[in-house]
């Protein structure tokens, strides 16, 4: 029976050799089995877990309802309305689809593609594709849906503006995050903002975005592998962002717009004890519910292309050439350095010669024995020339930027000008070159280097109407706040000196003879100075009637008032872009302004 | 001198008692709430325990009976094991693209799982048949490279290639193990290498973009890639002590997929973490040192071989299983023995175990003769 099977000696050397062997391998084997699983659960158990959680763990965000923006008067300009989002769940997402649903919402494969791209492989939170859907999109997507799996619509609250266009430049929009505000805005110390937010680009809205923002809120679903939600874990409320209340007086707005609505330009009002905006106008402009939806190319393209920057705000971001609006810097500086009294008088010819220079008078002829009255009545270029000369071009800065000249005013809006206060340093620096004698004249009527913008020519004005305050124009409504806690500077002038200025801007208004008949109402006395820029110097057009010069070549049309005269409520500003001599076409404007805002519905 | 005669070798017994009662208390998690429903026993929990109860009779049936009748019977069982493979192929019940099951009526199994078995079976008769102390040569392994070759080729046909790689790591182990000399290795080591690439050629679509997904699952992390993926992140997110039992989500909320039968370990390592993991390995490696130790002591040959045989299958397929589960091998259908879910598997294994038992055993027995 033995012999049916071979026997043998496992303790012989070489048997046990073997078995060593094999034995040392098997246990290579499990070692290595034990090292990697100290490798997976315990070197990388703590991210694994994370992923695990991740798997089953899906977090929708609530956005929250923006803070609600009111008029002075408490009316509405900003509220909140739904708006649907699409979202595409990636692991569920059949990448065929992408085709179809392109097609659905109107948007190019490569951009879905590019959405999805961020997609860590694991993630089963949704992607958010498109933040604006329209009505029939959300119906097409609902219908489609059972064939479209990874795909889900959500609602949430949207901007939506009481009105589109007229107060575009103040409001400003609110749209999804860049990149490059996402670096931007992220601190070390406060990291609020993640991808997919949905921030103020612009106005009121960035200005004060931390405030209007609300905390946003977030569903936690737990979901299984398919993503069938099993039940909801967490429901976090968002809460509305803070509201704010503007100064701005919206019906006074939605009057100016009319007014403004078929020139470029701007115009702000404001209550030159207080700095407080009550209007702000800024033409051409664009509809701000068309910024809070997606922009066709179309219309960004329009926007863009068009030739007179509707994006801007051109009350605060425009720097244009003051014109004779400045003469007022001129007269304070003048009367102050005692360089002249309001009785000086000299000839004006109708022309000023400096060495071999001649300045011309914009009235042939001239005005003939000029004082500084009724210099700031006619706006006599030649008695401002003469006296630019004799103050020298630092002066007149210093005066400039006592008066808020060359410095941006500090209104709580984003993207304000400095403007530009030439000095003979200045030029120097910039060109290389020393302030020529030649220069000043120009500047002395504010046609050379200067640059302002309108909201600063309206604070320099509320200044010279409030007594010597420089006033920080704003647009934030503090019930709390006093009229100091707005005062930037005082002027430290004399008010004999203010009231000489006073008087002339008067005259400007309601003597015969002054520029600005067109700003006179019946029964209150408003106080005001024109102001005719050249765009260019272009002497094509020097004998030319003014309508028949081309629109763009055409002067820029300035009018700055105030009123009532003995106790100024209210200072305004306005520009016409190309609308000739000032008198004509801007000084009509403030007028209705002022005559709107003081008669409210009085008017006939 | 009389030696008492041991009844059983209760230092492969406990371990294994002690997996398969691991086996079940894990089961019952990885098939709970299948069939969408939260709560309630699945009826596969039910159906395993009954086949753990056909396998620990087969078991004790098998320790009883003496190994060396298997030796009259190996070459038929091979040859009816390799007709059924192929009527399989003809006509078996088709499970993910691989007919592999073949219906008996009231249950069906896996002659591929048998297949296993009747190789250990002739190539140990081989090797008892053939005993070359020395070393063997090429020309005689030609006969049990035909025998590894058959059962390899037909199962790769199925396809069901992680059963034949089995077969073919558990062909060479023997014929490795039985001694081969220094330039017939040699040889066997050329000849793989030459063949490998041409076996990527053979090779279907979805095996090749398992090997693809094997060294880069994050190319395709929902595709191919993601059980390798959803496995990792199972096993490592038990961490020290798991994630507590019956709480791990990843297969019971689905996202682990074949949890309970080839990804039963990532189950296990999830709920348990590095410790439930490192006692699971531990039990393994008890019946393996065990039945090495019963292969040496084994009283012939045919027994030697057989017992070695039975403990290299169980290794091949433990590693490979854990190996896979952990993403240092590449996803092939293989069970970890015990513990997957499978009838066919659970049987043959147990049956094994009763053989080395009766290896064991009969030692003894021939010395009382």
């Amino acid at each position: 029976m033995h012999d049916e099977f071979h026997v043998y000696d496992p303790e012989s050397p070489s048997i046990q050799h073997a078995y060593r062997r094999v034995l040392l391998i098997l246990s290579l084997f499990i070692v290595v089995l034990i090292v990697r699983l100290w490798y997976l659960q315990i070197f990388m158990g703590s991210q694994l877990e994370f992923y695990s959680q991740n798997n089953h763990l899906r977090r929708i965000d609530i956005i929250a309802p923006r803070g609600n923006i009111y008029d002075r008067y408490g009316s509405l300009l900003a509220g909140n309305s739904v708006s649907y989002s699409l979202y595409i769940t990636p692991p569920e997402f059949r990448s065929a689809e992408t085709g179809t649903v392109a097609d659905i919402i109107n948007m190019p494969v490569r951009n879905i593609d590019d959405k999805l791209s961020s997609w860590d492989g694991f993630s089963y939170t949704p992607v958010l594709i498109d933040p604006y859907l329209s009505w029939e999109q959300v119906s097409r997507i609902l219908a489609e849906k059972p064939f479209l799996p990874g795909i889900s619509v959500q609602w949430q609250t949207k901007r939506l503006y009481a009105q589109g266009t007229g107060m575009s430049h103040i409001l400003g929009y609110v749209r999804e995050i860049s990149d490059r505000e996402l670096e931007r805005m992220n601190t070390p110390e406060q990291e609020h903002y993640v991808s997919g937010d949905f921030v103020g680009k612009y106005g009121i809205e960035k200005m004060y975005d931390h405030a209007l923002r609300g905390k946003d809120g977030a569903i936690v679903k737990l979901v299984d592998a398919t993503g069938k939600e099993i039940k909801t874990y967490t429901y976090i409320d968002p809460v509305q962002g803070t509201s704010l209340t503007l100064t701005i007086d919206a019906k006074l707005q939605d009057y100016t717009a009319g007014l403004m609505e078929s020139y470029v330009g701007c115009a702000v009002a404001m209550d030159p004890s207080t700095g407080s905006i009550l209007a702000m106008v800024s033409k051409p402009s664009y509809d701000i519910n068309d910024f809070s939806s997606r922009l066709t190319p179309d219309q960004w393209n329009k926007v863009l292309d068009d030739p007179f920057h509707p994006l801007e705000n051109k009350c605060i971001q425009g720097v244009f050439a003051p014109g004779s609006t400045y003469k007022p810097v001129l007269a304070i500086a003048g009367l102050n350095e005692h360089v002249v009294t309001p009785a000086t008088t000299i000839f004006d010819p109708g022309y000023f010669i400096l060495g071999n220079r001649v300045f011309h008078d914009w009235k042939k002829g001239g005005h003939g024995i000029v004082n500084m009255h009724k210099a700031l009545v006619q706006s006599c270029d030649t008695y401002f020339y003469r006296l630019g000369t004799l103050l020298g071009v630092d002066t007149i800065a210093k005066y400039a930027r006592l008066l808020g000249f060359g410095r941006a005013t500090g209104i709580d809006l984003p993207s304000e000008q400095a403007g530009l206060v030439p000095t003979s340093q200045w030029k120097e620096q910039t060109f290389h070159e020393p302030w020529y004698p030649g220069d000043t004249p120009p500047i002395a009527i504010g046609q050379g280097y200067d640059l302002v913008t309108p909201l600063q020519l309206l604070v320099a004005y509320a200044a010279i109407a409030n007594g010597g305050d420089i006033m920080r124009p704003h647009l934030l409504f503090y019930p709390t706040a006093t009229t100091s806690d707005y005062v930037v500077s005082k002027l430290g002038i004399s008010m004999k000196i203010l009231d000489v200025v006073r008087q002339g801007l008067l005259g400007v208004v309601n003597e015969p003879g002054g520029t600005a008949p067109g700003a006179r109402i019946k029964d209150i006395e408003v106080a005001g100075k024109t102001g005719t820029a050249q765009v260019i110097k272009e002497s094509a057009f020097k004998n030319v009637q003014e309508s028949k010069i081309p629109e763009i070549y055409r002067d820029n049309a300035w009018f700055v008032a105030f009123a009532p005269f003995a106790g100024p409520r209210i200072a305004v500003v306005v520009l016409v872009e190309h609308g000739g001599h000032g008198g004509f076409a801007s000084a009509p404007i403030a007028r209705n302004m002022i005559d709107f805002y003081l008669h409210g519905d009085k008017l006939p | 001198m009389k030696r008492k005669t041991p009844l059983l070798d209760y230092n492969l017994l406990l371990p294994v008692l002690l997996l398969i009662i691991v086996s079940i208390v894990n089961l019952y998690s990885a098939t709970m709430g299948m069939q969408g429903k939260a709560n309630g026993v699945s009826p596969l929990f039910y159906k395993q325990l009954l086949w753990f109860f056909i396998g620990t009779v087969a078991l004790f049936v098998f320790a009883s009976i003496d190994y060396r009748m298997l030796k009259k019977l190996s070459m038929v069982l091979y040859g009816a094991t390799i007709l059924l493979i192929m009527i399989t192929i003809v006509k078996g019940r088709t499970a993910y693209g691989a007919q592999r099951w073949l219906s008996l009526g009231f249950f069906s199994f896996q002659p591929s799982e048998l297949a296993k078995f009747a190789l250990l079976l002739v190539l140990a008769n081989y090797f008892d048949e053939h005993w070359i102390e020395n070393g063997y040569t090429i020309g005689s392994l030609l006969a049990p490279i035909i025998m590894i070759l058959i059962p390899f080729l037909l199962i790769i046909k199925q396809p069901d290639l992680g059963t034949a790689i089995i077969i073919l790591l558990i062909g060479a182990s023997i014929i490795l193990f039985s001694g081969v000399k220094l330039r017939t290795f040699l040889l066997f080591l050329v000849a793989f290498v030459t063949i490998l690439p041409l076996g990527w050629h053979f090779m279907k679509g979805y095996q090749k973009t398992r090997l693809v997904a094997f060294v880069d699952p994050y190319k395709d992390p929902l595709g191919s890639g993601y059980h390798l993926l959803q496995s990792r992140i199972a096993v490592g997110s038990g961490k020290l002590f798991g994630v507590g039992y019956l709480k791990g989500t990843q297969s019971h909320l689905n996202f682990l997929p074949e949890s309970h039968t080839d990804f039963i370990f990532s189950v296990l390592a999830e709920e348990w973490g590095f410790a439930g993991c490192v006692v699971v390995i531990a039990l393994f490696a008890f019946i393996l040192f065990e039945g090495l130790r019963i292969s040496r002591y084994a009283k012939d040959r045919f027994g030697v071989v057989l017992a070695f045989g039975i403990t290299i299958s169980i290794f091949l397929q433990f590693f490979i299983n854990i190996g896979m589960s952990t993403g240092i091998l590449p996803v092939v259908g293989i069970t970890l023995p015990f513990m997957s879910y499978g009838g066919t598997s659970v049987l043959m294994f147990m049956i094994e175990i009763g053989i080395l038992l009766s290896i064991y055993i009969r030692k003894f027995r021939f010395e009382e003769m």
